[in-house]
C-alpha cells in the first residue's frame, strides 16, 4: 500500500470516527426523550 | 389551517420513540444495509480507489447530511401532525392536491423494495444456519458454490438434496429457502406489531451494538490473515487494501466517478425512501433532528468505510489476488457476499463460526432495513384510515406474502431485479429531487431552516442553508439526470434480458404499476374521508 492509500485510510477512518464518537457522546450525555409521554399535551386537531 | 372536512373524530396520540439512543439505533439500522459492507467495498475499487473517498465525502456533506436533515424535519413536521407517511407530510407542506400524490412514492418504493428484501434478507438468515450445520463447508471452489446459491434460491434443481427443492417443470420450488422466507417474513410482522418502542426501538438496541460486535470481529479476523498463501505474497490483505484505499488520482477528472459515489452516499444513507421520514415522525415537535441525523450519518459511515471497506474485498484479495476479486466484483455484490466469502471462510480455522457470524450480520443488517420499510406502510394504514396496528400488520402480511410469490419462483427471471431497478434506485432519486425542492422552494428555506434548528442540541452552520436551497436540490437534479440518461433506456429497453425472461419482466412492471395505482386510489379515499388534518390520528 502506497503512502498516499496509508493516508486517505487514516483520515477517513479518523474522520469518522472521531465524528461518530462526538455526535454519539453527545447524544448520550444529553436529553433523553426518556420521561412523561408528552404526546397528550399537544394540541388537537381543529375541527 | 384549513380543514376541508369537518368529519374529525377524537385524536389519540402517537407512538413515540422510548429513548434517543434507541431512536438513533433504530435510524441506523434503517440505513445499515447489506450495500455497507457489499456494494461500497466493491464501488471504491472500481472508482478509483482511495480518489473515490474524496467525492464520497464531498457528497455526503453536500448532498448526505442535508438530505438527512431534511427527512427528519419533514417526518418530524409531518408526525405532530398526525401523519407518519410521507403522503400526509407533503401534503401538509405544500398545500396543493398534487403534494399528496407525490407522497405516494414515499410508500411504494419502501413497500415494493421490501417485497423482494425480505427474501433477500432470508437468505442471510439461511445461510447463517447452514454454516453453523455445516452444509456450507461442503461446495467446493466458486463454480461449486455459485451451484450451492442457485440450488437454495431454487434457480436450479439442487441435485444433493440439502434443500428439498421440487421441480415443478415451469419452475423450482425452493423449499429450505421458503421456510427460511416464511420465518424471516414472521420475524419482520411480529416485530411491527408490536410497535416503535416495544418492537422496532428494542431491536434496534440488541441487533446494532450485536452488529456492530460482529463486523469488528470478523473485520480483525480479515486483518489477521496476512498473506494466506506464502507462494503468492501478492495475494494479501495489505494489497486488498490497497487495491481500496490506494488513490488513482485521475479519476477525479471522471464525471461517473463523482456520480458514483454520489449514488453511493445517496443509497447508503437510505435517503429518498421514506423511511427516514417515518421514523422521525414518532419524534414531539421540539426534538433535535440536527445532532440526530448527524449521529445516523456518523454511525452508518462507520459501518460502512470503517467495517464494510475491511472485509470482503480485502479478504477477497488475500485468496484470490487482485485479477480474480476484480473479476468477481464484476460480477455483483450479492456474488461477493454469498459465494466468494463463503469459499474464504471455509480455508481458514473456525470458517463455519466466522461464516455464520458474517451471515448473521447480514441478517441484522437486512431486518433492521425492512422493518423501517414495513412501518412506513403500516404507519399509512395506521394514521390516515384509521386502523389499529394489528389489522394493519395483518393487512401488510398478507399482501406482502402473495406480492413476494412471485420473486420467490422466478428469480432467475429478473424479476427481482427489475423491483430493485425502479423502485429501488431509480424512484429513490426521483423522490429525493422531489423532496428536496418542496422543502427548500415550496415550503420555503426560511422555515425548512427553522425547522431544522428547532429544538436542535447543535447549530448546524449557516452556509448549510445556501447548500440546501442551492446546492443539494442541483446536484440532485444533475444526478438524476445523469443516472437516468446513463441507466434507465437500457433497462426500459429490456437490453441483455433473455427473451424467455421478458414476460417476467413485464410482469414486474405491471406489479409495480398496479401498486402505484391502488396506492393513489387508497390516498385519495383516505383525503376523502378525512381531508387534510393536522394534530394526530382517529381513534
Amino acid at each position: 500500500m502506497t503512502l498516499a492509500g496509508w493516508l486517505m485510510l487514516g483520515v477517513a477512518w479518523c474522520g469518522i470516527l472521531a465524528l461518530t464518537a462526538w455526535c454519539l457522546a453527545r447524544v448520550l450525555t444529553g436529553d433523553g426523550l426518556e420521561g412523561p409521554d408528552e404526546a397528550a399535551e399537544r394540541v388537537p386537531p381543529t375541527a | 389551517m384549513s380543514v376541508r372536512q369537518a368529519r374529525i373524530p377524537a385524536v389519540e396520540p402517537r407512538e413515540r420513540w422510548g429513548t434517543r439512543i434507541g431512536l438513533i439505533l433504530a435510524m441506523a439500522g434503517n440505513a445499515v444495509g447489506l450495500g455497507n459492507f457489499l456494494r461500497f467495498p466493491v464501488q471504491a475499487a472500481e472508482n478509483g480507489g482511495g480518489a473515490f473517498m474524496i467525492p464520497y465525502f464531498v457528497s455526503l456533506i453536500l448532498l448526505g447530511i442535508p438530505l438527512m436533515w431534511v427527512e427528519w424535519s419533514i417526518g418530524r413536521y409531518g408526525g405532530v401532525r398526525g401523519h407518519g407517511s410521507t403522503p400526509g407530510m407533503l401534503d401538509a407542506m405544500w398545500r396543493r392536491p398534487i403534494a399528496k400524490y407525490l407522497g405516494a412514492l414515499g410508500i411504494f418504493m419502501p413497500f415494493v423494495v421490501m417485497v423482494y428484501y425480505t427474501y433477500v434478507e432470508s437468505w442471510s438468515l439461511g445461510y447463517a444456519v447452514l454454516s453453523i450445520t455445516g452444509a456450507l463447508s461442503e461446495p467446493q471452489g466458486i463454480q461449486e458454490m455459485t451451484g450451492f446459491l442457485q440450488g437454495y434460491q431454487g434457480v436450479t434443481a439442487g441435485t444433493d438434496g440439502v434443500f428439498g427443492n421440487i421441480d415443478f417443470g415451469a419452475f423450482v420450488f425452493p423449499t429450505l429457502g421458503y421456510g427460511f422466507f416464511l420465518v424471516t417474513l414472521a420475524a419482520n410482522l411480529y416485530f411491527l406489531y408490536r410497535g416503535i418502542r416495544g418492537g422496532i426501538e428494542k431491536v434496534a438496541l440488541y441487533a446494532l451494538p450485536a452488529l456492530f460486535l460482529f463486523a469488528a470481529i470478523i473485520a480483525v479476523r480479515v486483518l489477521l490473515l496476512g498473506t494466506p498463501d506464502p507462494g503468492q505474497p501478492e495475494n494479501s490483505v495489505l494489497n486488498g487494501l490497497a487495491f481500496i484505499w490506494n488513490p488513482n488520482l485521475t479519476a477525479l477528472g471522471d464525471p461517473a466517478v463523482w456520480l458514483a459515489a454520489a449514488g453511493q452516499i445517496f443509497f447508503t444513507l437510505s435517503l429518498g425512501m421514506g423511511s427516514i421520514h417515518c421514523y422521525a415522525s414518532y419524534l414531539r415537535e421540539k426534538d433535535d433532528v440536527a445532532l440526530s441525523g448527524l449521529s445516523t450519518a456518523a454511525t452508518n459511515e462507520t459501518a460502512e468505510v470503517v467495517l464494510g471497506g475491511t472485509i470482503a474485498i480485502p479478504a477477497a484479495v488475500a485468496f484470490f489476488g487482485v485479477a480474480a476479486t476484480t473479476q468477481l466484483a464484476a460480477g455483483g455484490s450479492f456474488n461477493l457476499g454469498f459465494v466468494t466469502l463463503p469459499v474464504i471462510f471455509q480455508q481458514i480455522p473456525a470458517g463455519s463460526l466466522f461464516g455464520a457470524l458474517w451471515f448473521f450480520l447480514l441478517f441484522i443488517a437486512g431486518i433492521t432495513s425492512s422493518l423501517a420499510m414495513g412501518q412506513v406502510v403500516v404507519a399509512f394504514l395506521e394514521d390516515e384510515f384509521s386502523m389499529s396496528r394489528g389489522r394493519a400488520v395483518a393487512w401488510l402480511g398478507i399482501v406482502l406474502f402473495a406480492c413476494t410469490q412471485p420473486v420467490v419462483l422466478f428469480v432467475e427471471h429478473g424479476y427481482m431485479d427489475e423491483l430493485d431497478f425502479w423502485a429501488g434506485t431509480f424512484g429513490l432519486f426521483v423522490f429525493g429531487a422531489i423532496e428536496i425542492i418542496i422543502f427548500s422552494w415550496i415550503f420555503g428555506i426560511a422555515r425548512g431552516w427553522r425547522e431544522i434548528n428547532l429544538g436542535a442540541d447543535i447549530r448546524p452552520p449557516e452556509v448549510f442553508r445556501f447548500v440546501l436551497r442551492w446546492v443539494t436540490p442541483a446536484v440532485m437534479i444533475v444526478i438524476f439526470v445523469f443516472w437516468t440518461i446513463q441507466n434507465a433506456p437500457g433497462v426500459a429497453r429490456m437490453e441483455g434480458v433473455e427473451a424467455a425472461s421478458r414476460p417476467f419482466v413485464l410482469g414486474a412492471r405491471l406489479f409495480m404499476l398496479a401498486a402505484l395505482a391502488a396506492l393513489l386510489v387508497m390516498i385519495r379515499v383516505a383525503w376523502r374521508r378525512h381531508g387534510t388534518r393536522e394534530g394526530g390520528r382517529r381513534r
